[in-house]
């Protein structure tokens, strides 16, 4: 009967496991507010390869979450390279299949034909398709068959079966040296470049992931200023840093990972993932191996993604102060006192927000103003790689504190280097959009006009925008936004938390005024509509025709409208008895008015089952204003004296089922009590008390029994009257409790009501009376004696 | 108030009985004292000079290791994690295996429970077998809940039938209040895990332990109709804090080690402070980030015995505690386990 939430009990207590290093998990809401906390867009200043380094307060990669193609990120590049070296003979489609499919069977077989000129399945299949006379496509083929046996150590296959506990990722098949050995020769001994770059990289993995870590570290000693240094060096340059590691040698390994950070942008995030300094020794250590400025910053800037932008960025600048590094560590650094600042823009942890001073000083003390002045000497210095970006975040740290003044003289030199791109531009509108309006003192009609503009673009223009962006993002099948790196679309640009916090700005100054209407349109309270008062201001505000361009926008953006509330007026109407008020108000409730109940709400039934109401075949649908007409004719039927103990039960019914325990509780959840409170502890008490009352049902079943000419009508009466009683009892001992959730574990499910006792006692010889023990059990319990 | 299993309900009630007459009809002769045993929580096996002293000297007959774990995939698979490599075979301790499964296999996962119960069957045979391992018993580790119930009960009662072993599972504080509506599943004893109680956060309350929140929990204790072994924490952890609000959980973090520490500065009760920022254990800690320890001292487990004894209907036969590591192992005095088994 009761509709108890299990989630309310579920404390959680984690498994037994605790995994040795875990990341915490602020909470972060639903995807659409993703950063719903932030102005500021990396996206709009850092360069791609950084992505996954941006910050993000719930998951340790930006977007990706996590890192999970170690298997395949290289797979694009390696068969562009080869269609390229192969003269585009092979097709891109073959190639991938060659060079990344389950093909290690037909690799096999066209070596050995190549071999013993013997036909065989691959051949058959690949000799007219791939000419194996050219000497290129031949040295290819070779290749494949050499590097098939690297994959079989390095890679657990597509096959594999994780059930199978002999192919757990840790039983690898280890190498045996001849291969190491016949790879380093097969390099030696190759003369094509292209051929033996690839063989010198082959060997250096057969290497690492077999047992010749040694030897694969000397080769590459060896061999280092020999090869050339583009993807496959640095990708063996990061095999020698994992040797390190492995052998907790935590200086060198992270010292060479900084480097392959540096240098290798396609290998910026796997680094900084294994880039991990255990203690100050060994980062020292590290920091000493650096052999120059540019690498030393390096250093600074992979552990800056782990550990303190703020520290990294002050540190790069002072070694090499147009590292681009700084670049994606400054986006962090802000990200990062945005989301430390957001309670003073809405839900403070701590203090409620009244007023645009409190706002204010609240958001200026979560800043550390040396950073402020950090960030602002190097923006002015002129020597930053990215000087859009250090002026735009010095402005905006500027704004946060309060320097209204200053931030806008670092807007006009930002201004001067806004790159030629749409989320840029936008970027720097939207600071500048925040300094203007954290300025502001008061609202009149001369500042409405100020920033009139921009938030018709912030509040309309904007989600309409990133709506279509979206969709043509869908459509395009070819950008996925879960791709290696967060994609550069304009859905990127962050102005939701603007947006939010613009209106929470507004309304308080809109409060300083006193004007209430306009100060809800901008902040809705959830309780403005329990004050008459107010809601006959709004309604006459909404009412009025004359509206200035600002009026029209506030209304615009308020999600409550004119008919919403006219249904909400009609709905209290209903509740108050006032038929003919309530269908006056309705009436005018343009569009709610015709929405249908689900269920016949004359209705009543022994168990109140919603669902089995919905379902059940409905001979008329009543819209909201049927329901009210209908009740009316009842009303005055009663009153005339026109069967009376049928038209009563039946109001009665109707009276029922649109409260909370009614199968007709849409009649009431329009826009202004919403459809979300599921149970009354999630309405606003004014409100619950209101919808979970049955007074009017029960005084119109006392007037049905009372004019009922049999026990049957009788004992029918006296369960509805149970129900009620039975709701009133939760009422008070469960819904209305402050200690809701413990206290019904408390509370019985049912007690011996007075209407229970009734029913036994003088109509047990009924029909009806059997009907309500085979239905409920609650009943039928009290009549055995238990409880 | 329903039952969700009426009939396997009167089952356990006959179980019961015939238990509680057993275990009685041995209480009059002999106190029994529940006897110490251990979590072994890595991936892989091999027991240093410390934790097999610890076995030695507890006379630990039993040790519950955790096999693997159960989690999905991308396809909404289940599949084992991190199964256990043995490096050396346990001598004279019988293992029990323990499998841990996410809760999400049974919300979000495509395996049949029945199906599921096979391969993890088949899994640990193979695993014994590349040992050389006999056991009688099985443990399953899975936070479940009212929306997993359903399927979880169902993969219990498979492994059962497939497995033809003693299977047990462990419980949390609010399954056992929530019974009727978790449900119980269907196995011969129950490893309750005393431990891990609140949430992590930045507040002055312990999360491994809070005698505030166990009150809340524990009167339900009595009324589980299942015989329960008590799984008690030796393990801590410090929790990082910046800006109010938890960044890091640190394992195994020496604390005689921070007070040594220049970088820190001892606030109060059980909370640090980052004086110069600096790197430690592989953790990064920055100027002002506050540090708040959490381990349960030896009086702790000495409360918690009291405690529980009170509340629960029958002794248990073991403790088990949670985990065995050298780490944990040096928190405490050697005498510190039994001493607690004798406390119940």
């Amino acid at each position: 009967m009761t509709k108890r939430s299990f989630k309310k009990y579920a404390i959680t207590f984690s498994g037994i496991i605790i995994s040795g290093y875990i990341f915490l998990y602020a909470c972060a809401g639903g995807d659409e507010n993703w950063f719903g906390y932030s102005n500021f867009t990396p996206e709009a200043f850092v360069e791609k390869s950084y992505g996954p380094l941006f910050f993000d307060d719930n998951q340790s990669f930006y977007y990706i979450g996590h890192d999970d193609n170690y298997d395949d990120r290289f797979n694009k590049m390696i068969v562009d390279e080869w269609f390229i070296y192969l003269d585009k003979k092979i097709s891109k489609e073959n190639l991938t299949y060659f060079l990344t499919g389950s093909s290690k069977q037909d690799i096999n077989d066209l070596f050995n034909y190549a071999k013993n000129k013997t036909s065989n399945k691959g051949f058959q299949q690949w000799g007219k398709i791939i000419n194996q006379n050219d000497p290129k496509i031949k040295a290819f083929i070779d290749f494949l068959f050499d590097a098939s046996k690297v994959n079989q150590i390095s890679t657990r296959g597509v096959d594999y079966d994780p059930w199978n506990y002999d192919e757990k990722p840790k039983a690898k098949k280890k190498s045996s040296p001849k291969l190491f050995d016949e790879l380093k020769l097969k390099y030696k001994t190759t003369s094509d470049p292209f051929l033996k770059n690839r063989y010198w990289f082959q060997t250096m993995k057969a290497g690492f992931y077999g047992e010749e870590q040694n030897k694969a570290e000397s080769f590459f000693n060896e061999t280092k200023g020999l090869v050339p240094e583009n993807t496959l060096f640095y990708r063996a340059l990061s095999y020698i840093a994992g040797i390190h590691y492995k052998q907790k040698d935590y200086s060198t390994a992270n010292y060479i990972y900084s480097q392959v950070f540096d240098n290798c942008p396609s290998l910026r995030m796997v680094t900084a993932y294994n880039f991990h300094p255990q203690n100050d020794k060994d980062w020292n250590e590290a920091l000493a191996k650096a052999k120059s400025n540019k690498e030393k910053a390096a250093l600074w800037a992979v552990l800056g993604f782990y550990a303190d932008p703020e520290r990294s960025v002050s540190e790069i600048f002072a070694l090499e102060p147009a590292s681009p590094h700084i670049d994606y560590l400054v986006t962090r650094m802000v990200n990062q006192y945005e989301l430390k600042i957001q309670g003073s823009y809405w839900e403070p942890d701590e203090e409620k927000i009244e007023s645009v001073s409190q706002f204010r000083n609240s958001q200026r003390s979560k800043i550390n103003l040396g950073v402020i002045d950090r960030i602002s000497a190097m923006a002015l210095s002129d020597k930053t790689h990215n000087p859009f970006l250090m002026n735009l975040a010095a402005a905006y740290l500027n704004t946060l504190s309060g320097n209204y003044t200053k931030a806008n003289d670092f807007f006009l030199r930002a201004k001067q280097h806004t790159p030629n791109t749409r989320l840029a531009q936008d970027q720097l509108r939207i600071l500048q959009f925040v300094n203007m309006l954290s300025s502001m003192d008061k609202i009149d009609s001369e500042n409405e006009n100020k920033i009139l503009t921009d938030l018709n673009w912030l509040y309309i223009q904007l989600p309409a925008d990133s709506t279509l962006d979206k969709q043509s993002a869908d459509e395009d099948q070819t950008i996925d936004p879960y791709a290696e790196y967060p994609e550069y679309k304009p859905f990127a640009f962050r102005y939701q938390r603007d947006s939010d916090w613009s209106k929470k700005y507004i309304s308080l100054l809109y409060k300083a005024n006193g004007d209430e209407v306009m100060e809800e349109f901008f902040n809705e309270s959830g309780t403005f509509y329990e004050n008459e008062k107010r809601t006959a201001k709004m309604k006459a505000f909404m009412q009025k025709t004359k509206k200035s361009k600002f009026e029209i926008l506030a209304e615009t953006i308020y999600r409550i409208k004119l008919s919403d509330l006219l249904e909400y007026q009609a709905v209290v109407k209903t509740f108050g008895n006032d038929l003919d008020g309530a269908i006056e108000l309705m009436q005018q409730a343009v569009g709610n008015n015709r929405i249908e109940l689900l269920a016949n709400p004359f209705n009543g039934k022994i168990k109140d089952c919603h669902d089995c109401d919905f379902i059940a075949p409905k001979k008329i649908t009543y819209t909201h204003l049927d329901l009210l007409v209908k009740m009316k004719e009842m009303k005055e039927k009663i009153e005339r004296g026109d069967d009376v103990y049928n038209n009563s039960l039946l109001l009665a019914n109707g009276y029922y089922n649109i409260t909370y325990f009614g199968n007709s509780r849409i009649f009431y959840e329009g826009a202004i009590i919403g459809e979300m409170a599921s149970t009354p502890w999630m309405m606003n008490a004014f409100f619950a008390k209101m919808l979970t009352s049955c007074d009017l049902a029960k005084s119109y079943y006392n007037k049905a029994f009372e004019a009922a000419s049999n026990t049957e009508q009788k004992a029918k009466c006296m369960y509805m009257l149970a129900k009620c009683e039975r709701n009133e009892y939760y009422n008070q001992n469960i819904y209305s409790r402050p200690d809701q959730w413990e206290n019904q574990e408390k509370a019985a499910d049912f007690i011996s009501w007075n209407t229970f006792k009734r029913l036994k006692n003088e109509f047990s010889d009924t029909k009806y009376y059997r009907e309500v023990i085979n239905e409920c059990g609650y009943f039928k319990r009290f009549v055995n004696g238990r409880n | 108030m329903r039952s969700y299993y009426p009939a396997r309900n009167q089952l356990f009630i006959g179980f019961l009985l015939i238990w509680t007459l057993t275990y009685f009809q041995a209480c009059k002769n002999d106190k029994i004292r529940p006897k110490v045993s251990f979590y072994y929580w890595k991936t892989i096996f091999k027991l240093s000079e410390a934790e097999n002293e610890a076995l030695l000297h507890n006379n630990v007959t039993k040790l519950y290791v955790r096999y693997f774990d159960i989690e999905l995939n991308d396809k909404n698979e289940a599949i084992p994690l991190s199964p256990i490599i043995f490096s050396k075979k346990p001598e004279k301790t019988e293992l029990v295996p323990v499998v841990y499964i996410k809760n999400e296999v049974w919300i979000n996962g495509t395996n049949d429970p029945e199906n599921l119960a096979e391969k993890v069957v088949k899994y640990i045979d193979q695993i014994n077998n590349k040992t050389q391992i006999n056991n009688n018993e099985l443990q399953i580790d899975c936070d479940w809940t009212l929306k997993s119930r359903d399927k979880f009960m169902k993969f219990i009662q498979s492994l059962k039938r497939i497995s033809g072993k003693t299977i047990t599972t462990t419980i949390r504080l609010h399954q056992i209040k929530y019974q009727k509506k978790t449900g119980i599943p269907d196995v011969q004893t129950a490893t309750l895990m005393y431990y891990n109680m609140g949430t992590i956060s930045a507040d002055s309350k312990n999360s491994i332990y809070e005698k505030e929140i166990a009150n809340r929990y524990i009167k339900s204790i009595y009324n589980y109709p299942l015989p329960l072994k008590i799984a008690l924490p030796i393990f801590s952890w410090a929790i990082q804090i910046r800006d109010r609000k938890v960044i890091n959980l640190c394992n195994k973090l020496d604390f005689k080690e921070i007070a040594k520490d220049t970088n820190f500065v001892y606030l109060n009760s059980n909370f640090w402070r980052v004086k110069h920022s600096n790197i430690k254990s592989g953790y990064y800690y920055k100027a002002d980030d506050t540090l708040k320890l959490e381990l349960i001292k030896s009086t702790d487990l000495m409360e918690i015995a009291n405690q529980l004894k009170r509340e629960l209907k029958y002794p248990p036969t073991e403790i088990i505690f949670y985990d065995l590591d050298d780490f944990n192992l040096q928190q405490y005095d050697k005498k510190i386990f039994q001493e607690v088994c004798n406390n119940f």
